[in-house]
Order: structure tokens, then C-alpha cells, then sequence
């Protein structure tokens, strides 16, 4: 982390505040937050990204910098400075995310998850898994958005951030709609 | 975790993702910022949790807002996790709660590398366990007549019972007092509804609440 174009890029790339003429409490304080943000990113990213992306998780952090930096200078004035920091981590993690994700995808590759099965194995699987979605796109919509937030993998608070909805109808909607997802599939011959 | 909500977790995931709707970099920047119209947001949202990549992205979303937030003021509540108040966590907790919902709620409160994993098999997944839980009898499933009592099978060493019945949207329509018999007559208050009734027994083992065991959430379907 040392050599750092993080640092040679912070020298030569000049802070708006610097321009402005704000006091150097306010800079410091400024750039301070380019840096938590920095590493908060590499660390959303290290975290979301996949086992691979973490092992490259300092060049990221260096690279967010940068970007950050890069996204700051290109502004002339910035009239609240927190927001707008806040704005250009949103799209530097949008970036970062979705290189790092296709870059995973395409190393380990869909198939090879499923290594080893027969190819009877593997229809049958195809087959279940388009039974699991009809299964869900029949369910009501609010059971429906609800039980496939729970299959992706959100949790009931972001749930209820999604959709504006109270705790117990995000819980209710998640529990009855698993329920009548089971149901359905057991109809079908499906069971877990 | 449940092995049927590993299973059907990873059948969900093979879906192929939708991605001609992939969304763009605004389309992200307005969800996360909150400044997206309200049937933008629908669509981008209902895209998410169709698509393994988005759903990736709006995690890491969610996670910069919670961390962005202990040092800069300025974040929006926009793609977080909703707090939960003492009240949401506790109200249910009297009763036992469903016992899917424990599950989730127990399961989804633990650590986890990127998305939330299935929920653990706790002895009360949402299929149920084999663990000593009331077993209901009647009503459930399709019905012609709307039901007069409700029955389940007693369970060793409670010594008292609560019913619960919700409509179709799970909202609780009626609650019984502690009961020691596994019957009850259908509340007179209730009356003949056409569509899914849901239903739960809480059995009672022990002095405190927390020694009891909900069944599976039942229904019946009253078509007349």
C-alpha cells in the first residue's frame, strides 16, 4: 500500500475544497472522508464480491481511491460535499462490483459449480428449478416479491426497506408465502 | 441450515438472470440516493431479486449505506436494513411467534459473508420439525363447510394450548385464552369467510413463554 498511486494521485489531484479556499479543517476533514469511504468500499466489495476479490482487496482500495479522487476533481464546486461523496462511492461501488462480479463469474463458470453431475442429473436440477419458478411467479405479488428476496438471500429488514412495509407484514409475507411455495412444489412432486 | 431451504435456494439461483433489464448506473445511483419515483423503484426492485448479479450489487449498496453511516451524516435511508424496534421484536415473541418466522428471524440475525444464508434448522423450519410440536388435525386444506371446531393432537407434557387465526394477509383475526384441552370451538365472532384461513397452536410446557412449541402454520380453503 505504500508505494501508492493513492498518494501520488491525492498530490497531484487537488481537493475543490483546496481551490475554494476552505479553511484546512475542512479539507482535512474532506479528504479524510474520501478515505473512509475508500475503504469502505474495498470492503463492501471484499465482502460481496467473492472469496477471489478479496485477495486483491488493497489494489482495490487503491483504485477506489483514485476513482474517488478522479470523480472529486472533475467537480468545479460541490455544495455538500457529504452527499456528493456519497453519490460518487455509489457509483464507484456499482463499478467495482459489477467488474469483480463478472470478472468471478467467468473464472469459475456455471458449469463447474454443478461438476459431476450426469447429464440426467443436470436436467432433472434444470427441470426443478424451472418448477421453483413457476411455483414462485404464481404466488400473489406481494408473496411473490417477498418470497424471492428471501431465495436471493435478503433478510427481513431489507425487506422491509424494499417495499416500505411494516416488520410483521414482511415477516407474515416471507413465512406464508415459503409455505405455500412448499405447497405448490409438493403438488407437483416436488418435496425438500 | 435447513436443507430444504438450501435446496430450494440453490434451484432459485439457476434461474438464468434477466439481463436485458440489468440496471444502469443511475438507475442504482437513484435507488440509492432515494430519488427514484416510486414505480421506477418498483421495477428496478422487483429486477433485484430476480437477478443473482443485481442482487449482489444492491447487497453492497446496502452495506456501504450502514457503513457510510457512522461517518458522514449526509447518507439517505434509502437500500439499508430497516431498524427494527423493540416492539416488532417482542410482541410476537409473547406468543411463541410462527414458527417459520422464528426461524428466519433467528437465522437471518447471524453474520454472513455477502447474502443472507437459508435459514437454520432450528426445530422449527417452516416445513416443521420432528420435534414434539402440536400437530393439527382440523380444519385444513380445501373445505365445504365452514369449520365448528378446531383440533390438534396433545402434546406430552403441555399443559396448556393457544390458537391463533389469521385471514389470508396474516393478520390476526382472533386469539384464544390458555386452553387445556386440544379442541376449541370456532369463535362465533369469526364468521363463514370464502378463501384461506390460517390457523397455529402454541403449546405450553413449562412456567414461562419461552418454553413453548408452535405448530406449522395450517389453512383451509372455504369454498362453499
Amino acid at each position: 500500500m505504500a508505494s501508492t498511486p493513492f498518494k501520488e494521485a491525492s498530490r497531484s489531484v487537488s481537493s475543490p475544497h483546496a481551490d475554494s479556499g476552505s479553511p484546512p479543517g475542512r479539507e482535512t476533514r474532506f479528504e479524510g472522508m474520501v478515505r473512509q469511504y475508500g475503504r469502505l468500499i474495498s470492503s463492501v466489495v471484499a465482502r460481496v464480491g467473492g472469496q477471489a476479490t478479496s485477495l486483491f482487496r488493497e489494489d482495490i482500495e487503491q483504485q477506489v481511491l483514485i476513482e474517488l479522487w478522479r470523480q472529486v476533481d472533475r467537480e468545479q464546486k460541490i455544495d455538500h460535499p457529504s452527499s456528493y461523496l456519497y453519490r460518487a462511492a455509489v457509483r464507484e461501488t456499482v463499478r467495482v462490483l459489477k467488474r469483480e462480479l463478472s470478472r468471478e463469474a467467468s473464472a469459475s463458470g456455471a458449469e463447474e459449480m454443478r461438476g459431476g453431475e450426469s447429464p440426467f442429473q443436470s436436467l432433472a436440477v434444470k427441470e426443478q428449478a424451472e418448477q421453483v419458478e413457476a411455483c414462485v411467479a404464481a404466488l400473489p405479488t406481494d408473496r411473490q416479491r417477498a418470497v424471492r428476496a428471501h431465495l436471493a438471500g435478503f433478510d427481513v429488514r431489507e425487506v422491509m426497506r424494499m417495499h416500505g412495509w411494516p416488520y410483521q407484514k414482511a415477516r407474515n409475507l416471507i413465512a406464508r408465502g415459503m409455505a405455500e411455495l412448499r405447497a405448490a412444489l409438493h403438488d407437483r412432486g416436488i418435496h425438500g | 441450515m435447513a436443507e430444504d431451504e438450501r435446496t430450494l435456494r440453490s434451484l432459485y439461483a439457476l434461474r438464468p438472470d434477466p439481463a436485458a433489464d440489468h440496471l444502469g448506473e443511475d438507475d442504482w445511483l437513484a435507488l440509492a440516493s432515494g430519488a427514484a419515483a416510486s414505480s421506477a423503484r418498483e421495477r428496478a426492485l422487483d429486477h433485484v431479486v430476480r437477478c443473482g448479479q443485481c442482487a449482489h450489487v444492491y447487497r453492497g449498496l446496502s452495506e456501504l449505506e450502514e457503513g457510510a453511516r457512522a461517518f458522514d451524516k449526509g447518507v439517505p435511508q434509502a437500500v439499508g436494513p430497516a431498524p427494527l424496534s423493540a416492539l416488532q421484536t417482542t410482541r410476537w415473541g409473547w406468543w411463541g411467534g410462527l414458527a417459520a418466522a422464528a426461524a428466519l428471524v433467528w437465522a437471518i440475525a447471524q453474520p454472513r459473508p455477502a447474502l443472507a444464508p437459508a435459514p437454520e434448522a432450528t426445530g422449527s423450519d417452516l416445513r416443521g420439525s420432528q420435534e414434539a410440536r402440536p400437530a393439527l388435525v382440523e380444519p385444513m386444506g380445501p373445505v365445504a363447510r365452514w369449520p365448528e371446531r378446531l383440533r390438534w393432537e396433545p402434546v406430552a407434557h403441555a399443559h396448556a394450548y393457544r390458537v391463533r387465526i389469521l385471514d389470508g394477509e396474516g393478520d390476526e383475526l382472533w386469539a384464544s385464552p390458555a386452553i387445556a384441552e386440544t379442541s376449541i370451538a370456532w369463535p362465533a365472532q369469526i364468521a363463514p369467510r370464502p378463501g384461506r384461513t390460517y390457523w397455529q397452536v402454541t403449546a405450553y410446557l413449562g412456567a414461562s413463554d419461552a418454553d413453548s412449541v408452535p405448530s406449522v402454520l395450517a389453512s383451509f380453503d372455504y369454498q362453499p
